[in-house]
C-alpha cells in the first residue's frame, strides 16, 4: 500500500487530505510538529512525505533536510502559504521533489501525488 | 744803500700816490666780477640744492633715497668720500644707510644714542668740523662732558670715515640721520657756502627719507591689511562651504530618517503580507479541499443529497469567515496607514490584532512555544495613537521578547496595561519577559541610533530606536528595567484620549 505523511499544523488541512487519501486507498500518516513529523518519517519510511514549511517547532527546511538524510527514498512535496523566495531556493537546493503553493487543490495534489509514483526512481526533480 | 737820486725818489713817490687811485679803480672793477663770480657760484649751489631736493622728492625707495644722496655728494658735488648713518625704526642707534668712496665695507657700523658725536651733533644742532675737534675748540656745552675720552671717540670715529665734517639731519626737533663728508676731490677747502649746502642738503633729506619710511610703512600696511583680507575671505568661503555641507548633511539626515520611515513601512507591509499570506492561504487550501471532497463525494454517488454533506459545507463557511476576518482586519489596517492620524484607540484590541502578526514572524524563525498573557482591565481608557505606528512598536517588542528569551524553558511574555501612577492622563503599557536580561550599560544604549546586540546582519539597531521615536511622537515615554539573566521589562506610556467634554468638565472643577 502507498503510504503518505502530511505534516502540517493546520488541522484543517491534515484532516482533509487524510479523509480523501484514506478513500483513494492510500494509507496516511499525519503530524502537526515537526519533532512529530520526524519521528513518523524514521519510523514508517514512507513513500510520500507532504512537508509544510511553516511549523511551530522547527523550520521546514529542517525537517527536509532531516527527511532526505533519514529516508532518502521518501519522495517530498514542500508546500507554503507564504512566498518567500530564500526559502523556495533553499529547498530547491536541498533536493525536494515537488513545490506547491498555497492554496492547492486536492486534485492537484493526487495528480503529483500519483506522478510520484510513476516516476521511475531517479534524481530528484526540478 | 746808495743814495737815490732825486728824480728817482720822485718817480717812487709818484708811483705809490698813484697806485691808490689805481688801485680804487682796480678795486671799483674788480668788485662786480668777483661778486659776480661769487654769485653765481651761489647761485650754483641754490640750483644744486634745488636740483637735489627735486631729486629727493621724487623717490619713494628708501634705498634708493640713500643712494641718491651720496652719489649727489661724491659726484655732483665732487667729494671723496660719504657715508649716511640713519636712525632705524625698530633699532636704537643710527646704522649705517649708505657709503661711498671706501676701500672698506663698514655693514655693520653703529653709533649709539650715547655716542659723543651723536650727543654733540643733537645738542648743537650744527655741523661738526673734524679740525675744531683736534684743536680741541669745540664750544662749551652745558650738557655735554667734554671730557678727553669723548673727544678721543669723536676723533676715532670721524677717522674711521676719513670724515672732515659730520653734518646733523633732523627731521623736526630729532636727529635722524648723519652724514660724513670726506675731503673735496679737488683738495679745495670747505667754504661757508659748502656748509650751508650741506646743512640745508641734509635737513630736506630728513624729510624725504621720512617719507620714503613712511611710504614703506605704508606699503607694508597695505600688504598686511592684504594678507588678512585674503585670510577672511578664505575663512568665510571655508564657512560658506562648511554651511553648505551641513546643509547637505541636515538635508540628508532628513532624507535617511525618511528612509528609515519608508522602510519601516515597507517592512510593516512586508509583515503583513506575510500575514496575508499565511492567515489567508491556509483557510483557502482547505476551502479548496472542501469544495474538491463534496465534487469527488457527487461524482462517486450522484444521489447523495445536500444534507449528507453538510458538515462539509459547514466547514466551507468556517473557512470563509476566518478569511473574512482576517481581510478586514488587514484592510483596516492598511487604511488606517494611509492617513498616519491620531485616534481613540483600545489598547486591547491594537495588542490582540498585533499578536498573529507576531507569530507569523517568529514561526519563521522558529520562537513559538512562548506564553503570551495579556492583563488589560477593561476600565483601561482608550488612549490617543496612530494604530499602525503604535502596532509597529508592539511588534518589535514582542519579536525583542522573543528573541531574547531563545533557548529558555518556560518563555512568558507578560503585557501589562495601567494608569500611569506617576502621569496624569497617561496609560502605562509594561512589556515583561523572561529572557536573558541587559546589562547596565546595555540598558543605557539600547534606544540608540544602530545599536544592536545581535551578531553583524541580523539586527539593524533600528527597532527601538524607531520605537522611542513613535512613542514620543505619541507624547509619552519609554524606559527600560532589566535584571541580567532574569528577564527585562518595557514601560511605555500613551496619553489617555480624552473627550472634549470630558476636558470641559473637568476644568471646570478646578
Amino acid at each position: 500500500m502507498r503510504t503518505l505523511l502530511i505534516v502540517d499544523d493546520e488541522i484543517g488541512i491534515t484532516d482533509e487530505v487524510k479523509s480523501f487519501f484514506e478513500e483513494e486507498g492510500y494509507q496516511v500518516f499525519t503530524a502537526d510538529t515537526a519533532k512529530e513529523g520526524i519521528q513518523i518519517v524514521s519510523q514508517v519510511r514512507p513513500d510520500v512525505l507532504l512537508l509544510d514549511m511553516k511549523l511551530p517547532d522547527m523550520s521546514g527546511l529542517n525537517v527536509l533536510q532531516i527527511a532526505k538524510a533519514i529516508s532518502p527514498a521518501t519522495k517530498v512535496i514542500v508546500n507554503t502559504g507564504y512566498v518567500d523566495q530564500a526559502i523556495i531556493d533553499e529547498a530547491a537546493k536541498m533536493g525536494r521533489d515537488v513545490f506547491l503553493q498555497k492554496p492547492f487543490d486536492l486534485m492537484v495534489l493526487w495528480e503529483e501525488v500519483d506522478k510520484l509514483f510513476r516516476q521511475t526512481p531517479g534524481p530528484p526533480q526540478s | 744803500m746808495t743814495m737815490l737820486s732825486f728824480s728817482q725818489m720822485l718817480a717812487f713817490i709818484f708811483g705809490i700816490v698813484l697806485t691808490i687811485p689805481v688801485y680804487e679803480l682796480l678795486r671799483r672793477w674788480l668788485t662786480p666780477i668777483l661778486t659776480r663770480v661769487s654769485r653765481k657760484k651761489h647761485a650754483d649751489y641754490q640750483k644744486l640744492l634745488k636740483d637735489a631736493s627735486r631729486s629727493m622728492s621724487k623717490i619713494e625707495n628708501l634705498a634708493h633715497l640713500f643712494s641718491l644722496v651720496v652719489h649727489f655728494l661724491t659726484f655732483r658735488v665732487g667729494i671723496r668720500q660719504v657715508a649716511i648713518f640713519t636712525r632705524r625704526k625698530d633699532a636704537e642707534g643710527f646704522w649705517l644707510a649708505n657709503q661711498r668712496g671706501y676701500e672698506k665695507n663698514f655693514l655693520e657700523y653703529q653709533m649709539d644714542d650715547n655716542h659723543p658725536l651723536v650727543q654733540w651733533l643733537h645738542e648743537k644742532k650744527q655741523i661738526l668740523d673734524v679740525q675744531l675737534v683736534a684743536d680741541q675748540k669745540l664750544t662749551p656745552s652745558k650738557q655735554l662732558d667734554m671730557r678727553a675720552s669723548k673727544i678721543r671717540t669723536m676723533i676715532e670715529t670721524m677717522k674711521d670715515f676719513d670724515a672732515v665734517c659730520a653734518i646733523p639731519s633732523f627731521f623736526g626737533s630729532e636727529l635722524k640721520n648723519i652724514l660724513f663728508l670726506g675731503r673735496k676731490k679737488s683738495e679745495q677747502r670747505y667754504t661757508r657756502d659748502d656748509w650751508e649746502l650741506f646743512y640745508n642738503l641734509a635737513q630736506e633729506a630728513a624729510v624725504a627719507i621720512e617719507n620714503a619710511n613712511l611710504f614703506d610703512e605704508t606699503k607694508q600696511k597695505k600688504n598686511e591689511l592684504k594678507i588678512i583680507n585674503d585670510q577672511l575671505e578664505y575663512s568665510k568661503s571655508k564657512l560658506i562651504k562648511a554651511l553648505q555641507e551641513t546643509e547637505r548633511a541636515n538635508k540628508q539626515l532628513q532624507d535617511a530618517q525618511a528612509q528609515l520611515i519608508h522602510e519601516q513601512k515597507m517592512a510593516t507591509l512586508g509583515r503583513l503580507a506575510a500575514s496575508v499570506g499565511h492567515e489567508v492561504n491556509n483557510p483557502l487550501t482547505i476551502l479548496s479541499m472542501n469544495v474538491s471532497r463534496a465534487i469527488l463525494k457527487f461524482r462517486k454517488d450522484p444521489t447523495l443529497k445536500v444534507a449528507d454533506i453538510m458538515d462539509v459545507f459547514q466547514k466551507m463557511e468556517q473557512n470563509i469567515s476566518r478569511i473574512k476576518a482576517v481581510v478586514n482586519t488587514l484592510t483596516g489596517l492598511l487604511k488606517k496607514s494611509e492617513k498616519g492620524k491620531f485616534e481613540p484607540l483600545s489598547l486591547k484590541l491594537v495588542l490582540e490584532e498585533t499578536l498573529p502578526l507576531v507569530q507569523f514572524q517568529t514561526y519563521l524563525e522558529n520562537l513559538t512555544g512562548t506564553e503570551v498573557a495579556f492583563e488589560i482591565p477593561q476600565s483601561i481608557p482608550l488612549v490617543r495613537g496612530d494604530l499602525e505606528r503604535l502596532q509597529e512598536v508592539f511588534l518589535n517588542l514582542f519579536i525583542n521578547a522573543y528573541h531574547a528569551m531563545v533557548g529558555k524553558r518556560n518563555r512568558q511574555i507578560t503585557v501589562k496595561a495601567e494608569r500611569a501612577s506617576d502621569e496624569e492622563g497617561f496609560v502605562a503599557v509594561h512589556f515583561s519577559d523572561n529572557g536573558m536580561g541587559m546589562t547596565e550599560e546595555i540598558q543605557k544604549k539600547i534606544f540608540n541610533y544602530a545599536y544592536t546586540t545581535k551578531p553583524p546582519g541580523k539586527g539593524s539597531g533600528m527597532g527601538l530606536y524607531m520605537c522611542k521615536y513613535i512613542i514620543e511622537l505619541h507624547g509619552g515615554t519609554i524606559r527600560v528595567n532589566s535584571t541580567l539573566g532574569v528577564g527585562t521589562t518595557f514601560i511605555l506610556t500613551l496619553p489617555i484620549h480624552a473627550e472634549p467634554v470630558a476636558k470641559h468638565l473637568l476644568q471646570k472643577q478646578d
